[in-house]
């Protein structure tokens, strides 16, 4: 699947980036394209473009806070769980995401 | 014949026992005899004896009389006229009062245990761990069954006794170096020597009483007398003169033995409803571990004495003796309150708590000692600002080498009326002496602008700030402004004054505030009133026309203070507070520099010492610019000295100086800014990474222990100077959920401006602690990051991203986890972490 992905946590210093880490490494090794951009402290990083969100399959958005200009998703399937679980458990998210 | 000499008494409070046993000297080393009647209550007393000086109930600002007869009067009245003019003042000063905190904070990892926590008010801070020993309140009760032997030979008792309690307290006296302990001692050594106290013993001893019961009787005589003054103050004197009168009767072998002094042989809490100073001195200060006083007031010797040898004390818990028994107790003063019983789970706190505090003692007394030079040995004079004299001792706590900026609006704004000269002198006087050489600006009253007082000559103005203000109001007031002169030039006889004046904007004013100066001191010459000749006269720079002056205004003053915050705004032509125009307020604009520029350039090329106190001289991350202005004095608010004082230590001038170089060309303020931050980046004002920060070793066992610790090591370093709050701040995150992320780590963090600097604080637990994790499993590395809410600079949080990335590695964790000591901690962070071409 190619997947965009966005993750958030409430103070953005940590998870945001444990989240990306972690999503994109069980992404890669499920065989799935995923781009993740983070929105943490620094603001918006690895930002997904207009093109990255047409050509997906789907947005996932791990996140425990409000997803900046979320208006960019409009017309894509979101699937939204919280940040700690892209840490507990990744593949979890990826058999939502196929479902 | 005789002569009088009327004065107002300048005691803060009023005549007590250190002032009077002066007083009773001086007159006592004359033949004259001296009366001292008090205008007030119309009580005369016998001016050498300490108990009838004390006796006439002297208040701060009571009119007195002096009158002296005898063949020595002249000699005497010169002497006493003299006393009273120059050192009485300076013989007392206001105490600080005790502190009650309102409602007490009890550490998180001692809620819920059952445990008893009693407030009361602080007198000492500190924290006392021992085990209560309770003292009774000394009485003066005779074992004395047999009748009197003759009046002769009574007498000769009381005599032996009189010798034998002096040489006593000589002894005592002999052995102190500290100076409140010996002002209490010589005190009570004027009580067993004064004129009326033996008088009265010797007249009941001659109408047939024991010399046992004639000691008695007096002491109660004068002690009630005490005891019925207004004055708090005067009214604990009571408990010395039992203490003196008690040391008389138990050197008669005639005090009923009942246990009136403690013996420590552990580490002690002493619990009192009040104690005499010779309690509290006979016991062994080494397992003194505090002291709690039911009553005691400020004002006590007891307190007194307790503060000067920094023994945690705490007063005002009613009924302590009876609540505490004699178990093991602590006594928390630094959160006001006493805490029993003391189980396992106390002791290892408050253990925990004492090695906290004397290693951030240790390290802020390492670099608060010594004068601040920069790496490349240049000397810049690290200051604070006061508006009280009551700051003075955070300053010196902060390590402060002066106070630059003195501000004396808060004197004037208290009462109604203008303080008077004496007054002002009195504060003066007293923070000169408290910073003990250490330098003191004053500046003269900066009223009008934003700070009107209702009894000066002002008119209403459409714009206050471009009206009278500062020195522009001084010759409509000049009686206000001549007190306030004549008081700072009275006090720069007590230590190193430095006075000047504010909003001056051309070189006449200046010319003229150095003559009203000059004026007060011959008017001194001819009184004979003694003050410094070498005292510095002056001007703040804050009007943008004396910084272009400052050439001829070099022929005028001896030194400059800048007050960035006025020149910056009449320079800018913008208000600080207005959110409209407050982007063009800014000190970093390259205007402004080059005008900061110009005036330390111009002084320094005429040997004229510059010093700065504005908000500018308050950040940290303005030292760089400071330095390169080569200024010779920085004046911020005490508690940011320790960072500045860090930062500056760390700075080369020659660097700062390039720096200043470049700024002052650039062509607007975000130019500046990022020149600045680069240099910083190379610099770092606290670093990020620091091997103090890192325990490789914790005994922490649980998850409260250890976020405390985290806090702790940040408030050691001195991080932060609130490490409960900062505890609070991460224990908030962690009620989001847990930040135990698994594999045995957890990352709890924080963004707040509790903190003073970016930090990575890091735990390796000798046993793993439940931490909540995602996994469910304990932990055994913990690392806290700790992020000040409002810092912009993204190389620190791309690191602690970076981190966070990391994490999620195992061989990154694997790496952790194998480094053996703190060392090896660090260069692994540093290795992995340190971006590439960015310095931290």
């Amino acid at each position: 699947m190619n997947i965009v992905a966005v993750t958030a946590c409430p103070t953005g210093i940590a998870h945001t980036y444990m989240a990306a880490a972690q999503l994109e490494k069980v992404g890669k090794e499920l065989g799935h394209k995923i781009k993740v951009e983070t929105q943490g402290a620094m603001g918006i990083e690895n930002e997904l473009t207009a093109d990255d969100i047409k050509n997906a399959d789907v947005a996932l958005f791990a996140v425990d806070i409000e997803v900046e200009e979320r208006q960019r998703f409009n017309g894509i399937k979101i699937v939204e769980v919280p940040v700690q679980l892209a840490l507990k458990d990744p593949k979890s998210i990826f058999a939502k995401l196929a479902e | 014949m005789s002569l009088e000499y009327t004065f107002i008494c300048p005691l803060p409070n009023g005549m007590h026992a250190r002032p009077a046993s002066l007083f009773a000297e001086v007159v006592g080393g004359y033949r004259s005899h001296a009366m001292l009647v008090n205008e007030r209550n119309g009580h005369d007393a016998n001016a050498a004896s300490v108990l009838d000086l004390i006796s006439a109930d002297i208040r701060n600002n009571d009119c007195c009389c002096i009158m002296l007869s005898g063949d020595d009067e002249d000699k005497a009245h010169a002497a006493v006229v003299e006393f009273i003019k120059n050192t009485l003042p300076g013989c007392d000063e206001p105490l600080p009062e005790t502190e009650s905190q309102g409602e007490i904070k009890i550490p998180r990892l001692l809620k819920g245990l059952n445990i008893n926590f009693l407030p009361g008010n602080v007198a000492c801070g500190g924290i006392g761990i021992g085990k209560a020993v309770s003292v009774k309140s000394l009485a003066l009760q005779i074992d004395y069954p047999v009748s009197p032997e003759s009046p002769d030979a009574e007498r000769k008792k009381l005599e032996s006794a009189i010798s034998s309690v002096r040489s006593d307290i000589e002894v005592l006296l002999a052995n102190t170096q500290n100076p409140v302990e010996s002002a209490v001692l010589r005190a009570h050594l004027a009580i067993a020597n004064d004129v009326e106290f033996i008088r009265e013993m010797t007249g009941l001893i001659d109408s047939g009483l024991t010399a046992g019961r004639a000691v008695a009787e007096t002491v109660e005589k004068f002690a009630a007398k005490f005891e019925t003054m207004e004055s708090e103050y005067l009214r604990e004197r009571a408990i010395d003169l039992r203490d003196i009168g008690l040391q008389l009767l138990e050197s008669m072998n005639c005090a009923l033995s009942e246990q009136q002094e403690a013996v420590l042989t552990e580490p002690s809490v002493l619990v009192a409803e009040s104690l005499a100073p010779r309690q509290l001195l006979s016991l062994d200060r080494n397992l003194l571990r505090g002291l709690i006083l039911e009553q005691a007031g400020a004002t006590s010797h007891a307190v007194i004495l307790a503060r000067s040898f920094g023994i945690p004390t705490i007063t005002g818990i009613p009924n302590a003796c009876t609540r505490v028994g004699d178990r093991d107790i602590v006594l928390d003063a630094d959160r006001c309150m006493a805490v029993f019983p003391v189980d396992e789970n106390v002791r290892r706190f408050y253990e925990r708590e004492i090695k906290k505090q004397t290693s951030r003692r240790t390290r802020i007394a390492k670099c608060s000692d010594l004068p601040v030079v920069t790496s490349d040995g240049a000397r810049i004079e690290i200051a604070s600002n006061i508006a009280t004299g009551s700051e003075v001792e955070n300053v010196l706590a902060n390590g402060g080498e002066g106070i630059g900026l003195f501000r004396t609006e808060m004197l004037f704004s208290e009462k109604p009326d203008p303080p008077s000269e004496e007054e002002q002198f009195e504060i003066y006087a007293q923070v000169a002496r408290a910073m003990g050489g250490k330098p003191v600006t004053i500046r003269t009253l900066d009223a009008g602008g934003d700070k009107p007082l209702p009894y000066l000559n002002q008119t209403a103005e459409a714009n206050p700030f471009l009206g009278c203000r500062g020195i522009r109001l001084y010759q409509d007031n000049i009686e206000t402004i001549t007190n306030q002169i004549r008081a700072i030039v009275r006090a720069s006889a007590h230590g190193h004054l430095k006075v000047m004046a504010p909003m001056v904007s051309s070189v006449d004013e200046a010319k003229w505030f150095a003559g009203l100066i000059r004026d007060v001191q011959s008017s001194f010459d001819k009184d004979g009133i003694e003050y410094d000749r070498d005292m510095p006269v002056g001007v703040m720079v804050e009007v943008p026309s004396a910084a272009m002056m400052i050439d001829k205004l070099c022929e005028v003053v001896d030194f400059f203070s800048i007050g960035t915050n006025d020149l910056c705004q009449y320079f800018m032509a913008a208000e600080r507070g207005n959110p409209k125009v407050s982007s063009i307020y800014n000190e970093k604009h390259p205007a402004f520099l080059r005008l900061l520029k110009s005036v330390a350039d111009s002084a320094r090329r005429r040997g004229k010492w510059v010093g700065v106190c504005g908000e500018m001289a308050g950040k940290v991350e303005n030292m760089p610019l400071l330095a390169g202005l080569g200024l010779d004095e920085i004046s911020l608010s005490a508690p940011n000295i320790p960072a500045v004082r860090e930062v500056v230590s760390s700075l080369n001038t020659l660097e700062c100086r390039q720096l200043l170089e470049s700024v002052v060309s650039c062509a607007s303020t975000s130019e500046v800014e990022s020149l600045l931050s680069k240099f910083k980046a190379k610099l770092g004002d606290q670093p990020l990474f620091d091997v103090n920060l890192i325990v490789s070793d914790s005994d922490s066992r649980s998850k409260e222990e250890a976020i405390k610790e985290l806090a702790d090591l940040l408030y050691i370093t001195g991080r932060t100077d609130s490490c409960d709050d900062l505890e609070d701040a991460v224990w908030a995150r962690e009620a989001m959920y847990s930040t135990g992320l698994g594999y045995g780590f957890a990352i709890p963090h924080c963004k707040t401006d509790i903190l003073k600097a970016n930090s990575l604080a890091v735990l390796k637990l000798k046993q793993p602690i439940e931490w909540g994790s995602i996994d469910d499993k304990p932990v055994s590395f913990v690392i806290l990051l700790a992020m000040r809410e409002s810092d912009k600079d993204n190389v620190h949080m791309r690191i602690f991203s970076n981190l966070a990335r990391k994490l999620m590695d195992e061989d990154f964790r694997q790496h952790l986890i194998s480094a053996e000591d703190r060392e090896e901690i660090l260069a692994c962070l540093i290795s992995e972490l340190n971006p590439p071409n960015t310095s931290i």
